[in-house]
């Protein structure tokens, strides 16, 4: 294959035009390996197009899940009959019983696990602009101390940036990382607020996860709720999380 | 529980509606597991054909018009048979007599290939997911064809230039990610 992969972007981009386009596309009918190339990058292109096969694949996943759980249920029901140790039964029964009343009387059980399927640190940025260099520094030293998970450095260069969105956003990762909910969530309202950076939707998702992790049902309603009316990439995790809270 | 008629659950697919989902499950799932078992597979695999087959009906009702000359249930009986039946010749396991739980009608070789490719997008996305945020960000909004200023604004990065830069890098990044996975060569040998 003679041609370089950007100039096969190019072509996917429509960014070749005239002479450069009708030979890269005699060249395309001879070489079938680029040809092959070609076509591997117009479906990936395509995949990350396609919201609906990501989003289906996950509810089917998720289907999947809950069904496994249900048919273990169901199946130690039927075993659970067909024994003849009538006594052993009772007492598995009474340990039922037992779990589930503390399940239901304490909660955490369903919360915890909600949060540990749906909570993941944001990932730091790998680049990040902003208008002094000094900002840039401190900035690249929190991403380097967030990346070690050493989230209490991380906030002292986060915090001295606190009119950046970014930092704000990350600081509020870094007090859920340390259980100071409280902070999360002003940091997060502040980048919610400002309604004007890339974080906003994250914002209002780990929002959504602290109300959890700090076992405020009603707020997490509320706030998954609120996501669940948008249109992006937490929309219809948020809906799942609703019908486990519901 | 509520009844959904053919092109109802057709186009509950196409918008990946959630009581449409459940429903297809309730409903169906159970004769095309007792046509894997039957005939020599698993639970899991029955899940799994199951998954698959949703996902080849959704692309095809996304890609043509689908109208269903049997009932929903045969038609998606009918996919997860041709399905298990192409796994059971990749697994080798040629059977002479198949035991089947429900009609079903032929399929043409489309579904066949439509299999394929979510096969091959099935791969890629698991590959995309494992990008940074960022990377993901930065692919998803350039292929929405929104502006190169726009995604800087965006994305706080510092010109058109570094955007296109950034774009490069994520979908060599992606691609190299890709081929490296084992399961990239298998399926391209299909």
């Amino acid at each position: 294959m003679n041609k370089s992969y950007n100039q096969i972007e190019d072509f996917l981009d429509g960014n070749l035009i005239g002479k450069e386009l009708s030979i890269f596309i005699s060249q395309k009918e001879l070489d079938k390996e680029l040809a092959k190339e070609i076509e591997l990058r117009f479906e990936v292109n395509e995949l990350i197009k396609d919201n609906g096969f990501f989003e289906l694949r996950e509810k089917l996943e998720l289907q999947r899940n809950e069904s496994y759980v249900n048919s273990s249920i169901i199946k130690f029901r039927k075993d659970l009959f067909k024994t003849w140790h009538f006594a052993a039964a009772s007492f598995a029964l009474i340990l039922v019983v037992g779990g589930l009343w503390y399940i239901l009387s304490n909660k955490p059980y369903s919360t915890e696990k909600l949060v540990s399927k749906y909570y993941k640190p944001a990932h730091p940025l790998l680049q990040v602009r902003s208008a002094e260099i000094k900002s840039d520094d401190a900035l690249a030293t929190a991403f380097k101390y967030y990346k070690d998970n050493d989230f209490n450095s991380a906030l002292k260069y986060f915090n001295s940036l606190e009119n950046q969105m970014t930092a704000k956003f990350y600081s509020g990762v870094c007090f859920i990382e340390l259980e100071q909910y409280d902070d999360a969530i002003e940091s997060f309202t502040a980048v919610i607020n400002d309604n004007d950076n890339l974080f906003v939707e994250q914002a209002n998702w780990y929002l959504g996860l602290i109300y959890l992790m700090d076992n405020q049902k009603n707020k997490a309603i509320e706030q998954f709720e609120k996501i669940s009316k948008d249109e992006n990439y937490y929309t219809s995790q948020a809906k799942e999380i609703l019908k486990y809270l519901n | 529980m509520q009844e959904f008629k053919a092109e109802e659950i057709l186009e509950g697919l196409q918008n990946r509606d959630t009581d449409v989902l459940d429903y297809i499950y309730r409903n169906f799932f159970n004769q095309i597991k007792v046509f894997i078992v039957q005939n020599d597979g698993t639970d899991e695999d029955a899940k799994d054909i199951y998954q698959d087959a949703i996902l080849v009906i959704y692309q095809k009702t996304r890609k043509e018009n689908l109208i269903l000359s049997c009932s929903f249930n045969t038609y998606l009986y009918s996919v997860c048979r041709l399905l298990w039946l192409k796994q059971l010749e990749y697994r080798k396991l040629n059977k002479t007599i198949i035991e089947e739980s429900a009609k079903f009608i032929e399929l043409d070789d489309d579904v066949a290939n439509v299999y394929r490719t979510n096969e091959r997008y099935m791969l890629y996305q698991d590959h995309f997911k494992r990008l940074s945020y960022s990377c993901q960000k930065i692919l998803e909004l350039f292929l929405a064809r929104i502006q190169l200023k726009e995604i800087a604004r965006i994305l706080r990065l510092k010109s058109d230039d570094y955007v296109k830069k950034r774009k490069h890098q994520c979908k060599e990044k992606l691609i190299a990610s890709i081929k490296n996975d084992p399961r990239f060569k298998e399926i391209m040998k299909q």
